[in-house]
């Protein structure tokens, strides 16, 4: 695909996004390329161009987004059109099919970033990976367990960490979250800290657990003890 | 979930904490003061302060028991607003000695305050004492209550459905909605009591119970203390609901001001 400017959807122009999601699933009456281009809809962001990729995970949307708002100004990071619009420009990478072929139904908050509420605002198909690789750009290991996922992943585990902010910004939690849900179900051995982490779960009793009782879990602990203060090593001794 | 108190946590009393919430330049901060010295914790105690709401969360190291300063003010940069925030404040261990004889460990958490509602800049309650909190947000719906994760139910107002207090405290809104409201929450606050709420006069099920029973008619809920549930429980729990929801209509004449609107608008 080639290169085209880089745009931010206006208030009619996010309507218009909103109007073309409702009508997704079973055939929306014009192209998104009708609304993504429209000069009435749209402007263009500081002359910057962006091309279309496809991403293997999160973690190359993370990058990928990363690479775009070093270019522009930082206002943009904040504005639902910016999100809205680069979104609805890699939809082929987030319009997931049915077998049928149709598109699945997505949420809104998931192309539409709703920044009131954090568990809509990091499921956002872009600010979320973005956000995440943010918290942990000098130790990208500790998210792996998020990072890894499809660039339209939306699991069980995902769902479960996105309401809970207390969580993904907790490094010792993410550690212990990547050591059970990632390195036990993946072979990456480019992971730095992978086999530290492997052997610490290794040589524990943990198993992999449903995400929500993970969690339930973790809220047991918290009670007594700060786990936002502690490292991935203390908070396994705690749960074994 | 029962709650165990293995480490010998000790309970900070609300009012041994002033959290006060102000906006500066646009920013929300917020500036911490507390009063802890019947409790007793070590000079080298760390003090972190987390502002909560709903799923939004943010934490603020305030130094330890020695270096606290309550002069200092703090960024709250995850918030917009400060309605319906709720604060945390934790004394915790900080020493890495998990041999000690006195069972210190690093994370620990030696004293413990929650549910904090902040005050307002000038020392007003800012709600303090409010059991409804009021916020808008972004959506279709015109209003819906959060209950879930609260340290008290929220309001959320459609954020373009106009001003939030004169929304709020519209008699349209009060006639039409209000006992829809109260029917919600006196229904979460039955199935809260297995949680043992009302041995907390802090808690606001605890709060909206003492409510619901100020007003005339609104006897005591059965089978409070009882978790156990079968037909019976199950008809008199909602029969208590529908009567408190009764009483609560008849006590602000929601009927009349119906009557009201109607001739108005006709």
């Amino acid at each position: 695909m080639e290169h085209v400017k880089l745009r931010r959807f206006n208030k009619e122009g996010l309507q218009r996004m909103g109007d073309f999601l409702a009508f997704l699933p079973v055939g929306p009456p014009f192209q998104a390329d009708d609304i993504l281009y429209e000069p009435n809809l749209t402007e263009i962001i500081d002359g910057i161009s962006v091309k279309s990729e496809m991403f293997e995970n999160k973690l190359a949307v993370a990058e990928y987004v990363a690479g775009v708002l070093e270019q522009i100004s930082s206002e943009n990071s904040v504005e639902q059109g910016f999100w809205s619009w680069l979104a609805l420009f890699h939809r082929d990478q987030f319009c997931r099919k049915r077998r049928k072929g149709n598109p699945l139904h997505q949420k809104k908050y998931r192309w539409v970033p709703d920044f009131s509420d954090y568990r809509k605002k990091i499921s956002h198909f872009l600010y979320g990976p973005f956000c995440i690789n943010s918290l942990y750009k000098s130790d990208v290991d500790t998210a792996m367990a998020l990072l890894s996922e499809k660039p339209d992943g939306y699991t069980r585990l995902f769902k479960a960490l996105a309401s809970r902010q207390d969580l993904i910004e907790t490094k010792g939690i993410m550690d212990v979250i990547t050591a059970l849900y990632y390195l036990q179900t993946t072979v990456d051995s480019s992971l730095e800290k992978g086999a530290s982490l492997r052997g610490m779960i290794n040589s524990s009793s943990l198993s992999i657990i449903n995400p929500s009782e993970l969690i339930n879990n973790l809220d047991q602990l918290s009670l007594n003890w700060d786990l936002q203060a502690m490292s991935c090593e203390e908070i396994i001794e705690l749960m074994m | 979930m029962p709650h165990f108190n293995y480490t010998g946590k000790k309970k900070i009393r609300s009012k041994d904490v002033v959290i006060i919430t102000s906006t500066v330049e646009g920013s929300l901060t917020v500036s911490v003061d507390v009063s802890l010295e019947r409790y007793h914790l070590p000079d080298d105690g760390a003090l972190f302060l987390e502002a909560y709401r709903q799923n939004s969360w943010m934490r603020i190291s305030l130094g330890t028991m020695e270096t606290f300063d309550s002069d200092q003010t703090y960024e709250l940069s995850e918030f917009n607003d400060s309605g319906g925030i709720l604060f945390r404040l934790k004394v915790t261990e900080m020493e890495l000695d998990s041999d000690s004889e006195n069972g210190s460990r690093r994370g620990k958490i030696l004293a413990l305050a929650d549910k904090i509602q902040p005050l307002a800049e000038d020392g007003s309650s800012n709600g303090r004492d409010c059991i409804l909190s009021v916020r808008t947000v972004e959506m279709s719906a015109i209003w819906r209550l959060d209950l879930d994760n609260v340290a008290y139910p929220i309001l959320c107002l459609n954020k373009d459905a106009g001003s939030k207090i004169s929304l709020a405290h519209s008699w349209h809104f009060i006639t039409m909605v209000y006992p829809a409201l109260v029917r919600e929450i006196l229904t979460k606050i039955v199935d809260n009591r297995v949680h043992g709420w009302f041995d907390d006069d802090e808690s606001w099920e605890y709060k909206w119970y003492s409510f619901a029973r100020s007003v005339d008619g609104v006897y005591e809920m059965p089978h409070l203390h009882n978790s156990v549930c079968n037909d019976e429980v199950y008809r008199d729990i909602k029969d208590w609901v529908n009567d408190a929801v009764e009483a609560f209509a008849k006590s602000k004449d929601v009927l009349g001001n119906f009557r009201k609107l109607i001739v108005t608008e006709d």
